[in-house]
């Protein structure tokens, strides 16, 4: 798994689930999951902004986007600054 | 707009607990003032004194906490099921519904449980009507009632996508109307045929905050035109939120003093949902203002739901205790808020933090008492 991922699934796991592994796969839906809702997807966001020194543009906070590891990481790297 | 919304979700907690701590403010007040004055209660005598209009400023000041809630909430709901199916989207409002029903429903039998050893019993359809209701404290209402938007949201999020203007304009008729009929049963007004629609106005159910949840849904789908109202009108929503703070005590003046009785619970008003409105608007358009505690009041924010749960029982037990071992508090307005405060947050925050050892039984189950 690439730091990008490893580092959103500790956070993941830790954080909300407070579960270390219950992050089964980087393609897990975390929304029709139960595992993030309202509050904790605003900390989630809020967190990768902080962690990724990225303004996330309100018009990308979409599902697609944020909806499980893989997208998020797949979200950053083509926004990537470097890209 | 991201940390915005949790900043104000953060506040918004810190809202909901002063809402009952000022509560607890008036019962001290008007129902417990022969613990620290040789009165008999209820004596209103207090009623228009600095203390009695420090709590009346307090509740009207965080009246942005309950639609901050909502709008939240349907802000969410259209981030995650508005590009989904109908299956998707179901699928997500019921593991939603559960994470809010379990914690819901272990609390509340807790409650019970500390009643019941108190004497205080009900039959099997009563306690069925508190949970249907939420009426096991009275902060529970908000948990029915936010599970009655999710069934809802589909629906909402449908014309929220073809017609938001319409759905806005309809769902702020409906809860300005059901907050109308407030203000007429208040002052005692024979609605004779329409009696039957008081039934529409219990906290507990949709009509009196369909719009909240809506706009909320409304937003989540056209955040980039939202970020643009709310910082181009910033000035003039400030403005008059500003202005609504006074007149919103003023105006609940006005209706204690059409009452038929002394005091009434205090309920959301027509002046209160404009304020409320305001409020949020102007908050999120000083999008770079620096709040005092930010850091903690977004940690805050993320635990709001085991915050909002425990801190009523905790509220309620803290009160009473106070009630019995140091009576005298319950004359120092300040002070008791102070004191409540500190129990409403604090408490939960205690609960949650031992939950949550490494070593804690309960731990796997955190999320099942927490949400």
């Amino acid at each position: 798994m690439d730091t990008t991922k490893q580092i959103l699934t500790e956070y993941v796991e830790k954080e909300i689930m407070r579960r270390p592994g219950g992050v089964t796969s980087e393609d897990m839906d975390l929304l029709s999951t139960g595992i993030l809702n309202s509050l904790s997807l605003l900390q989630l966001i809020s967190f990768v902004e902080r962690k990724f020194n990225r303004q996330i543009p309100v018009e990308e906070i979409v599902y697609e986007n944020f909806h499980s590891v893989a997208a998020m990481a797949n979200y950053l790297k083509a926004t990537s600054p470097a890209s | 707009m991201v940390r915005r919304l949790l900043l104000l979700n953060g506040l918004a907690v810190v809202g909901a607990v002063l809402n009952h701590t000022t509560g607890w403010g008036f019962t001290a007040m008007f129902w417990w003032v022969h613990r620290y004055l040789p009165v008999e209660p209820p004596n209103f005598d207090q009623m228009g004194s600095a203390g009695y209009y420090l709590l009346l400023g307090l509740q009207q000041a965080i009246m942005f906490a309950v639609p901050a809630f909502l709008f939240v909430s349907g802000y969410f709901i259209a981030f995650a099921t508005g590009r989904q199916d109908l299956k998707g989207s179901w699928r997500l409002i019921r593991s939603r519904i559960i994470y809010l029903l379990v914690p819901y429903l272990v609390w509340s039998l807790l409650v019970f449980a500390a009643d019941f050893v108190e004497g205080k019993r009900q039959t099997v359809a009563g306690y069925a009507e508190m949970l249907v209701m939420g009426r096991t404290t009275p902060a529970y209402y908000f948990i029915p009632l936010l599970i009655q938007l999710y069934l809802l949201s589909p629906l909402l999020v449908r014309a929220a996508k073809r017609y938001p203007r319409a759905l806005l304009a309809g769902t702020l008729i409906v809860q300005l109307g059901v907050r109308t009929l407030v203000y007429l049963d208040t002052w005692g007004f024979d609605l004779g045929a329409a009696a039957p629609l008081m039934e529409l106005t219990g906290s507990w159910f949709f009509p009196g905050h369909l719009f909240w949840f809506s706009a909320g849904v409304v937003v989540g789908l056209n955040p980039v035109v939202f970020q643009r109202i709310a910082v181009g009108g910033r000035k003039l929503f400030l403005a008059g939120a500003s202005f609504l703070l006074p007149l919103g005590v003023l105006e609940w003046q006005q209706i204690l003093a059409g009452a038929e009785q002394p005091w009434i619970p205090i309920r959301e008003t027509l002046l209160d949902s404009l304020y409320a409105a305001l409020f949020i608007l102007a908050f999120m358009g000083y999008e770079s203002a620096r709040i005092p505690f930010s850091q903690g009041l977004e940690k805050l924010a993320g635990k709001a739901f085991g915050v909002y749960l425990v801190h009523s029982p905790a509220l309620q037990f803290g009160a009473r205790a106070i009630y019995f071992v140091a009576p005298w508090l319950l004359g120092n307005v300040l002070l008791l808020q102070a004191v409540l405060f500190a129990i409403g947050v604090g408490v939960p925050l205690l609960v949650m933090g031992v939950a949550d050892l490494n070593w804690s039984p309960v731990r796997r189950s955190y999320r099942y008492l927490f949400g």
